[in-house]
């Protein structure tokens, strides 16, 4: 252990002071010395006595040295470049980075500039940046000085690289004292540079307001003056800024008459006081009014106080007056809405109505302060509907937008109408389900005169029977019973009864009944007496009354009280009841009993009356054994009607005709030398000809109350309904062609008759059946004499349809050679753009004419029927294609085929489809059928058990022309579809309104609701596909695309360079 | 046990003279080295604390003292030679 001794305190003596001082210096210094040595420079301090520590001087050198160090370092980690200046200017020293400055630009001068006088460089600059060394030299003298506390100077110092700025700062190095300075240059570019953008981008925002077409305004509240606008004021408001400049408080002059007071208002200091947005008019000089949209912003003195009023206007002329437009077209839309002969009706959650027009008022008889706010289903929905409650709750708890149905409404009068409904869910802006809109076709009527026309063909058809029946029947029993048959059975009549009344006690039974049993008959009691209790039953009045008695709701007919549950319980519902009567004698009632209420009216009674009079006419000449008034009728020889009865029962076909507006043709039949044959076989032969060809034409005929044998060789026919143009011409050809071939048999021999035709056709050639007849006659002649197998009464008629059998025998051939060809149309994704599929379309190319375009020929094949045949050769084709072009690893993209309503009609289709699809590998995808919307609709409920068949061999259904009907939306929900085609009327009709758009729209909608996918057709321009793309359409066909092409071309230009 | 005994130092020192600022981190490294986990070090800077250092008797810094484990020790010096301090210290006996 080391120990340093405490020096010992000296001792002064009084002589020789100098010689002692420095002998005491000595002794220090070796006192010092020695302490050093002794601790080996080990120890830093001596403590004296009082514990005072003293630094020994190495330790002292040491010390200084690390602060000197320090301070160095402090001055050469500064970014600032300094340099020390002695008080006459000249360097002193200089920092690390005043080195390195002057190392990386070239400026390295001997010991940079140390010794140099600064202040001299500064005096003898020369050119660029002479002017601010000359500043620079000058700010340092002011503070070397001591004139100035300090000098700073912002100076450029651009090197060849870049532009770059220094900060010049001059400090006395000791305050308070002149001796020389601190020279400090700080690079300040970044600053600058920043500085330099602010400033640019003001610049570039002053020429934005300038340039903008909004107006910036700055206003003065107090003073009512306008202090700046910006130059696009003098384009909205046509009026200079200078004008504005000049005289400040004239703006308000170019506000609108009406609007100033509002304006001044707004432009006062506490309106002001917040941001506030106002419309109003000005008024150009021309007098033009503009709409102005202002927008204003307070600016406050340090104080709070608004001392300007900042704002930026507008001119929405234009867009007022679009938004008015659309106003306009929303006010249309609601009018017609009100208007339109539909009910509409909107349904809170609670059903209350919250908005009904003007028709369901009209058709219920209500008052709109009735209904508003009521609740729907007690005001119109009968009361045995109910459940039509849980009916909304569905409607509003389900995803499906659409839903319709049928039902019964109550008027204030307490009538029904039927009404087909269309309900969407209404939703509020934010999605929620807040009720329903209803669209409503009242369908009473269409849906009375359905059942109507279908009962009154009925009628027609049991007339046609009874009469058939009349000429055949040889007693009154078989009449009876024959004639209750064809009632029921024929006439759809629930129940047909014929009782008879013995003439000497007026007592009656019935005797034949038809569609009931015998415990109801149990029930009847037939009395032709008065003051029984039975005496006021209906059947009993007709009698006695001998006029037909109508009971059209047997619910409430109080004569037939006493049997009434007895009725109800088989389902009878209304009866009617004729006298069958025999030389004006009442002999018998024929009571005719329907399911449902109200069916007679006066037609079905008109009708019926006349089929009482038959059966009369019938039971007198059985009961009498007239032959003579029979002979008045029929021809004896082979039992059809003769001239007289035939001319009647035309008459009657005339009336239907006129009701149900179609046509009716009347035949009259030449045979050809048949005077021949009387003549070389004898009358008998003759006979028995006439009688063979009775029965041939009967056959042909189908309906013996349709014939008649008019003349020695003639006959006439009468066919009661043209169904479709070629209807008539076909009928012939296979009547002409029927006869031709039919073998006659006479005397052992077969003789082959051919026969002649006139044809006349109501109404066009005649109104009454004597004139019709005449015409036919006439027509007859002329075929005659032309040589013809027909002819028509007028000869266009003859010519049309000669033209239109030389296109029959051209398609037959047709088929037969080959000529027919698929021609394929692409279908794109209107998202992507590449290919989906083809439609499949038939093309006629006739080798004398080139090809044929489908409208002209396709109808004929469907009035031939030969639809079915080209329709299965199409479907084959077709198939066949898309298995060639799957085989040869093009990409399999679906094809479509058109079915005609007749193919969906027939039985056999599916089974041709399950044919076609069974051999395929890959089975019915890749095959899609197409469909026309108006033939789906027909019948709905054989194409959605078709539809249904096709879809599970996995062939898919498209629906085609879609948009055809409002009705078939109704149904849309329920058929098994899984596309729609949106007939091309609507696709061109889209550009061309608003109308046409939101239809397509709410289609494309609606089909996506119920999960099809859309196919636009017929798109021709990018505008509709556009269009269509933005709807969300998802896939078009069109000649935008591509016309329809043969199956080479399609296969070349689209299936093996996929469009993309 | 005796490896577990906790050596307390008290550093005076004067400042950051240059003998004193070896003697801190000649000290650290010789315990971290030599006594990991059993030391704690007292600096004392003679020009703020006089009165410690008369307190203690220091007369010269830097200086070392070592108060436990007992006797008390004092070593004078840089204490650079790093042998020499941990014989002083009682600690080269335990090196190998």
């Amino acid at each position: 252990m080391k120990r340093a001794k405490a020096p010992s305190g000296p001792t002064v003596p009084p002589a020789e002071t100098s010689e002692v001082v420095f002998a005491l210096i000595e002794a220090l210094h070796a006192t010092g010395k020695r302490l050093e040595e002794l601790t080996a420079g080990e120890v830093d301090t001596v403590a004296d006595r009082h514990g005072r520590p003293h630094l020994l001087r190495h330790a002292q050198e040491a010390l200084r040295h690390t602060e000197a160090a320090r301070q160095a370092a402090i001055l050469n980690a500064l970014p600032a470049h300094l340099a020390l200046l002695d008080p006459h200017g000249r360097v002193l020293s200089v920092n690390d980075t005043w080195r390195r400055f002057a190392d990386a630009n070239g400026l390295r001068s001997p010991a940079y500039g140390v010794g140099l006088n600064y202040l001299e460089v500064c005096d003898r600059a020369r050119g660029k940046g002479a002017e601010g060394a000359r500043e620079a030299a000058e700010g340092i003298r002011a503070v070397l000085g001591g004139g100035a506390e300090s000098f700073t100077a912002e100076y450029p110092c651009h090197s060849p690289e870049q532009e770059r700025w220094f900060l010049l700062m001059v400090t006395p190095m000791i305050h308070e004292q002149p001796g020389g300075v601190v020279v400090v240059h700080v690079d300040v570019t970044a600053k600058r540079l920043a500085d330099d953008r602010l400033r640019e981008s003001e610049g570039r925002f002053r020429q934005i307001a300038e340039n903008i077409r909004d107006v910036f305004f700055l206003h003065e509240a107090a003073r009512e003056r306008m202090l700046y606008v910006s130059p696009a004021y003098e384009e909205i408001w046509g009026r200079t800024c200078e004008s504005l400049h000049a005289r400040p408080k004239s703006w308000i002059d170019a506000v609108h008459r009406d609007d100033q007071a509002a304006i001044k208002r707004q432009f006062t200091e506490e309106v002001a006081a917040k941001p506030s947005t106002m419309e109003y008019r000005i008024v150009r000089p021309g007098g033009e009014v503009r709409w102005i949209e202002a927008r204003t912003f307070p600016v406050r003195d340090d104080s709070g106080t608004v001392v300007r009023i900042a704002g930026l206007a507008k001119d929405i002329t234009q867009l007022r007056q679009t938004t008015q437009e659309l106003r306009e077209s929303e006010r249309r839309f609601s009018d017609l809405l009100r208007d339109v002969e539909l009910v509409a009706v909107m349904l809170d959650r609670e059903a209350r109505i919250t908005f009904c027009n003007s028709y369901l008022l009209r058709l219920t008889g209500w008052q709109q302060e009735d209904v508003l706010g009521r609740d729907w289903f007690d005001l119109f929905v009968p009361p045995e509907l109910d459940g039509r409650k849980r009916f909304l709750a569905t409607l509003l708890g389900d995803q499906a937008r659409v839903a319709c149905h049928e039902n019964e409404i109550l008027t204030r009068a307490g009538d029904r109408r039927l009404v087909r409904w269309n309900h969407t869910l209404l939703r509020s802006a934010d999605g929620d389900r807040i009720g329903i809109a209803s669209i409503g076709e009242d369908i009473t009527e269409q849906k009375l005169a359905e059942v109507r026309i279908r009962r009154l063909t009925r009628v027609y058809a049991m007339l046609s029977g009874v009469n058939a029946l009349i000429v055949r029947v040889r007693d009154r029993e078989e009449l009876f019973v024959e004639a209750c048959r064809i009632a029921v059975e024929v006439g759809a009549f629930r129940m047909a009864w014929i009782g008879v009344v013995d003439p000497k006690t007026l007592d009656g039974r019935v005797v034949a009944w038809f569609g009931g049993d015998a415990e109801y008959v149990g029930l009847v009691r037939l009395t032709g007496r008065e003051g029984t209790p039975e005496s006021e039953r209906p059947a009993c009045r007709a009698l006695r009354q001998a006029q037909a008695v109508i009971c059209n709701d047997i619910a409430t007919d109080l004569s037939l009280a006493s049997i009434r549950k007895g009725l109800l319980e088989h389902g009878l519902r209304s009866a009617a009841y004729f006298p069958l009567t025999v030389t004006g004698r009442p002999e018998a009632v024929m009571a005719l009993i329907a399911g449902e209420t109200g069916v007679f009216d006066d037609e079905e009674l008109r009708l019926l009356t006349e089929l009482s009079c038959d059966i009369s006419f019938a039971m007198d000449h059985i009961g009498k054994q007239e032959r003579l008034d029979y002979l008045a009728y029929y021809d004896v020889l082979t039992g059809l009607a003769n001239r007289t009865l035939f001319l009647e029962r035309v008459g009657q076909y005339m009336r239907s005709a006129a009701i149900g507006r179609h046509s009716l043709a009347l035949f009259l039949v030449d045979l050809e030398r048949f005077r021949n044959v009387n003549e070389s076989l004898g009358r008998a032969a003759g006979d028995a000809l006439l009688r063979q060809v009775a029965e041939l034409l009967t056959r042909l005929a189908g309906d013996v109350g349709l014939l008649a044998r008019v003349g020695a060789d003639q006959f006439a026919a009468v066919l009661p309904a043209v169904k479709a143009e070629g209807h008539v011409a076909r009928l012939l050809e296979k009547a002409v062609t029927g006869f031709m071939e039919h073998p006659f048999r006479l005397e052992e021999a077969v003789f082959r008759i051919s026969a002649r035709a006139g044809v006349a056709l109501f109404p066009e050639d005649g109104t009454d059946a004597e004139t019709l007849l005449r015409r036919a006659e006439a027509a007859l002649e002329r075929a005659k004499k032309d040589g013809e197998r027909y002819s028509f009464y007028t000869r266009e008629m003859t010519d049309a349809v000669g033209e239109k059998l030389t296109l029959e025998s051209r398609l037959r051939e047709a088929l037969e050679k080959g000529e027919f060809v698929l021609h394929y149309q692409p279908k794109v994704n209107l998202a992507s753009g590449s290919l989906t599929g083809a439609e499949a379309l038939i093309r006629w190319n006739d080798p004398g004419t080139g090809l044929v375009p489908p409208g002209r020929f396709i109808p004929v094949l469907e009035e031939t029927g030969m639809i079915h045949e080209v329709g299965r050769w199409a479907l084959h084709r077709a198939n066949a294609d898309t298995q060639r072009w799957r085989a040869a690893g093009l990409p399999a993209v679906r094809v479509s085929v058109n079915v005609s309503p007749l193919q969906l009609r027939s039985r056999s289709f599916i089974d041709e489809v399950r044919q076609v699809v069974d051999g395929n590998p890959d089975g019915g995808a890749g095959l899609e059928l197409e469909i026309t919307e108006s033939l789906i609709m027909e019948d709905v409920r054989h194409s959605i058990a078709s539809l249904q068949a096709i879809r599970a061999l996995g062939v898919k259904v498209a629906i085609d022309d879609f948009g055809t009907g409002f009705s078939s939306l109704s149904y849309l929900s329920r058929l098994p579809v899984d596309t729609l085609k949106i007939d091309r009327a609507f696709v061109t009709d889209m550009t061309a309104g608003p109308e046409g758009l939101a239809l397509v729209s709410t289609i494309i909608s609606l089909a996506h609701s119920l999960k099809l996918t859309v196919v636009a057709e017929g798109v021709e321009t990018e505008e509709q596909s556009r269009l269509l793309r933005l709807l969300g359409c998802n896939e078009m066909q069109g000649f935008l695309i591509s016309k329809p092409v043969p199956a080479e071309l399609f296969e070349t230009r689209f299936l093996a360079q996929p469009a993309g | 046990m005796s490896r577990r005994v906790v050596f307390r130092f008290r550093l005076y020192v004067a400042d950051d003279a240059l003998n004193s600022a070896r003697a801190v981190i000649n000290l650290t490294a010789l315990c971290r080295e030599h006594l990991p986990g059993r030391h704690e070090i007292e600096i004392v800077d003679v020009f703020r604390h006089p009165e410690r250092a008369l307190a203690d008797g220091i007369f010269l810094t830097p200086t070392l003292v070592r108060l436990s484990p007992s006797p008390v020790r004092k070593i004078v010096g840089s204490l650079s030679q790093t042998s020499a301090v941990l014989e002083a210290l009682g600690l080269e006996k335990r090196e190998p």
